[in-house]
């Protein structure tokens, strides 16, 4: 029925999030079995509430959103509200459409579904789950509720919040399935640094090219970049999307200035970045140690549902089809200077080792350094979001913090069936996370 | 943002919002399903038999599931399935002829439901040429979307079998949004290369043309005449440019290889916002029609809607977010139209985004709904004109919104209009009950 064949379809259902894999491994089926969930409609949110078929009444409830995946019957509202759990899942006011965030406005989404849940009856604990895109919302929006506007303004902004998000709620706990670093983040490391478009045409810089064999490009399995190509790779990086950044500003303040031809926004395009099409090098070769390999030992989940302590590597494969994506129209991320500057961009001065997270509101590794309540993050074993993740716990100040990688895991929790070596190697990873998860939120509450 | 949702997508059905939530609330529980990429909202009455009817009911990129319609509905004892598209929120990205698998997908779920024998589908604003496509598609196979004179076809997609609904009801439908485009186009603005120019004698927002920004506009028929002459060449215009890009791309002259970005800039500039008085071929019937008034009786009489002009149409036709901003492949499928003048002389067969081109191949039984208080009453009847249906019906709800609530502008004496969201749906429970 839906065949999902073009190219942009692909670019949708990975900007929706997410995870498609999740969605269609699992989630459909899954939303459909468990319970009746409720819709509810908190303008501008829409929301789906999962009760627990049997058992006593939850006192826990847990939030989860993406900030414009669409998110109501997404694999963990019926995986935890099977465990127990009040479950609200819902999506803020910009699904489905990165052009029109605003970022600081996603936080009042958050509020309205936090006052919601509080209002249940019988709910003495909110978690907020930030995966994926809704990791930045999340801890957004919990940043700011512990700390106060001063989170979320100040000269190193690239963007500042408003009145408007004081006297937030903040939650009980945090949980992190796969967080990522921020969008801003993701936008950086998903431009390709090699490629301009110069009376239009596209132009290719042969010696960040990262589609060139010479350079350790695969076009059919794992590339292999070097160490010294990385470096180069990550440093222009950082130097284009600086360039951007200084772009839209200069733009930005000749709209507020009143002279351009708009007078309230305009279009910027980000060629050659958009998620289907991400230029990330780590995409290509899965070993890169910048993102797929924990620094220290930590600890690993297994499929048998032990842990162990050891360095996690993922087993994600590569995805050399993504280099077919990035040069199209597809590979654009069609923003304005609203959507760019809030929640697609990030200073820096290396994609990997030198981001200043703080630039941006849209960043959970500088979100969860301002968090305290009890965080728990949990890296799939099966994707690209380990180190990053582990930096995340190696900030937090919370005095009651976990990280834990789950063994085989894609992004959407399922099992990576085509990184097994044998039939079923990972195919109790959805389980295991969700087990984990009700065993460490009952345990606190 | 108009190119996003807030005048394109959420306004359309915005008015039919005002009572959502306490409304929503108070009705059942609406159970939350998942169909794929459609998120949906099933309503069934708090009380009474169970239901044997079910109505569908979307909008091409809007969120109804929160509308007051399909609470309305439940309350008059019928099941009500609303629910969003996969383009939900997003204007940008619309592929028209993607639509009708969604709509298939909540069929075939009612379909399935326990006790539902009769199947109808609700076309509102952007639904109703969603609900006609597919409607069409049903009834006589997907031929009837591959004609070679679409900008458009369905030809590539796989749609399955799709089991025809018994029934349509069209309150206040639209021509399809390529009229909506065609007819809200300003004309007298371009951008190019960053430099934008006017063209004095075709500004809408002049008052030398006759705008009034606190009333309704005095334009000369000649400038109505020369606008909707230009509005029409305009849209000509940027199909070729479309079309020539295009061939640029699949030539491989092209920065990129598969599509682009197109911005129309200048508002939602159409002559029966600014003066409804004006525009008497859009806001009148050519013959008498059945008029639901307030007190619920019926008159037949020659209609003209009590519309007013929108406070300041202007607001925000230098913005971008008056802007309509599209790629160049949904320009094509869900913005181009032929036509030589934007009012009266529009091949509507043209695009697959039409309801007038395809209520003429659906023959299940269908109501037309217009709303008093708004500007499709000539639409409305052309659709009940060319509709190859043999039990029709046309009906205008007297002092209505688009959204079915009142047009308190309107009134001459305070609640002159105030029955109109409960006549609407009232006429449609009777309607329906009378045929299933």
């Amino acid at each position: 029925m839906y065949k999902g064949k073009k190219i942009m379809n692909y670019s949708r259902l990975a900007s929706l999030g997410l995870f498609a894999a999740a969605l269609s491994v699992a989630g459909i089926s899954a939303a459909n079995a468990q319970s009746h969930p409720e819709y509810i409609h908190l303008r501008p949110v829409s929301a789906a509430l999962y009760m627990p078929d049997e058992g006593p009444a939850p006192h826990i409830a847990f939030l989860i959103a993406h900030r414009t995946g669409n998110n109501l019957g997404t694999l963990a509202c019926s995986e935890l509200s099977s465990r127990g759990f009040m479950v609200l899942c819902w999506n803020t006011r910009f699904v489905n459409n990165e052009t029109i965030v605003n970022w600081e406005e996603t936080a009042l989404d958050v509020k309205r579904a936090m006052e919601f849940a509080r209002a249940q009856p019988g709910i003495e604990a909110v978690i907020l789950l930030g995966h994926s895109g809704g990791s930045p919302l999340m801890s957004f929006y919990q940043a700011v509720a512990e700390n106060g506007l001063s989170f979320c303004r100040g000269p190193n902004k690239l963007t500042q919040c408003g009145d408007e998000l004081a006297d937030l709620i903040p939650a009980d706990a945090m949980y992190f399935p796969d967080a990522h670093p921020g969008n801003g983040v993701q936008a950086l490391h998903g431009l390709n640094p090699s490629l301009s478009i110069v009376d239009g045409r596209i132009v290719v810089d042969p010696s960040l090219d990262p589609f060139s064999p010479d350079n350790g490009f695969n076009p059919q399995g794992a590339s292999q970049y070097s160490d010294e190509f990385r470096d180069r790779y990550h440093a222009a990086q950082a130097v284009v999307m600086n360039a951007k950044i200084a772009e839209v500003e200069a733009l930005r303040a000749r709209i507020d200035g009143g002279d351009h031809i708009y007078p309230d926004d305009d279009i910027v395009l980000l060629p050659f970045d958009a998620q289907a099409g991400a230029a990330r090098l780590d995409a290509f070769d899965p070993t890169v140690p910048e993102t797929m390999v924990t620094a220290q030992a930590r600890k690993l989940v297994r499929n048998d549902g032990t842990v162990v302590m050891q360095i996690a590597k993922s087993v994600m494969l590569p995805k050399p089809h993504q280099a077919l994506i990035n040069r199209t129209f597809e590979g654009v991320k069609v923003l304005t200077t609203t959507s760019f500057l809030s929640a697609n961009s990030v200073r820096s001065t290396h994609a990997m080792d030198g981001i200043d997270h703080c630039s941006t509101n849209s960043s959970t590794n500088c979100a969860v350094a301002n968090i305290r309540v009890p965080t728990l993050i949990a890296a799939m074993g099966a994707y690209n979001h380990l180190r990053f993740q582990e930096i995340m716990y190696e900030d937090s100040p919370a005095e009651d913090k976990d990280f834990i990688v789950i063994e085989g895991a894609v992004h959407g929790y399922t099992a990576c069936v085509p990184c097994e070596t044998t039939p079923g190697q990972y195919s109790n990873s959805a389980k295991n996370l969700f087990d984990y998860t009700a065993e460490w939120a009952n345990a606190r509450f | 943002m108009r190119f996003a949702t807030k005048i394109a997508s959420y306004a359309v059905a915005a008015s039919a919002i005002l009572t959502t939530q306490s409304a929503s609330y108070a009705q059942s529980n609406p159970s939350y399903v998942r169909l794929g990429p459609v998120n949906a909202a099933r309503f069934v009455p708090d009380e009474g038999p169970a239901p044997h009817i079910a109505f569908v009911s979307a909008h091409r990129t809007a969120n109804t599931i929160g509308s007051s319609t399909c609470t309305e509905l439940a309350q008059r004892g019928f099941m009500a399935i609303c629910f969003e598209t996969r383009f939900r929120n997003d204007n940008i990205g619309i592929q028209w002829e993607e639509l009708p698998h969604d709509v298939k997908a909540v069929v075939d779920h009612a379909r399935e439901q326990p006790g539902i024998t009769r199947v109808i589908l609700l076309g509102h604003s952007g639904g109703s040429p969603m609900m006609s496509l597919y409607q069409a598609i049903a009834e006589n196979g997907k031929s009837v979307c591959e004609r070679l004179e679409f900008f458009t076809t369905c030809a590539d997609e796989d749609y399955g079998e799709m089991v025809p609904a018994d029934g349509i009801v069209y309150p206040d439908a639209h021509p399809g949004n390529p009229v909506q485009a065609l007819r809200s186009f300003n004309p007298s603005v371009t951008i190019k290369d960053g430099v934008k120019t006017i063209i004095p004698e075709l500004d809408p927002y002049s008052p030398a043309n006759g705008y009034n920004p606190h009333g309704s506009s005095t334009y000369s028929q000649v400038f109505i005449d020369r606008y909707y002459a230009a509005q029409s060449a305009k849209m000509n215009a940027l199909i070729e440019e479309v079309q020539h890009k295009q061939n640029l791309i699949a030539g491989g002259e092209y920065a990129y290889n598969d599509d682009d970005l197109i911005i129309i800039p200048g508002g939602n500039a159409v002559i029966a916002h600014a003066a409804p008085d004006l525009a008497r071929e859009l806001t009148a019937t050519r013959n008498p029609a059945k008029l639901m008034r307030n007190d619920g009786s019926f008159v037949t009489e020659n209609f003209t809607s009590v519309m007013v002009a929108d406070e300041d149409l202007a607001a925000g036709g230098d913005s971008l977010d008056g802007s309509d901003i599209h790629k160049l492949s949904t320009f094509m499928s869900s913005v181009a139209i032929r036509s030589r003048n934007a009012l009266d002389d529009i091949d509507h067969c043209s695009t697959i985004n039409s309801t007038i081109c395809f209520v003429a191949d659906i023959t299940a039984p269908v109501v037309f709904m217009a709303m008093g208080g708004y500007k499709f009453i000539r639409d409305h009847e052309i659709m009940y004109e060319v509709s190859g249906s043999e039990d029709k019906d046309f009906v205008i709800i007297e002092g209505a919104l688009h959204g079915y609530n009142p047009c308190t502008r309107c009134e001459t004496t305070p609640g002159q209009y105030g029955n109109s969201t409960k006549n609407t749906f009232d006429y449609i429970r009777d309607w329906t009950n009378a045929r299933f």
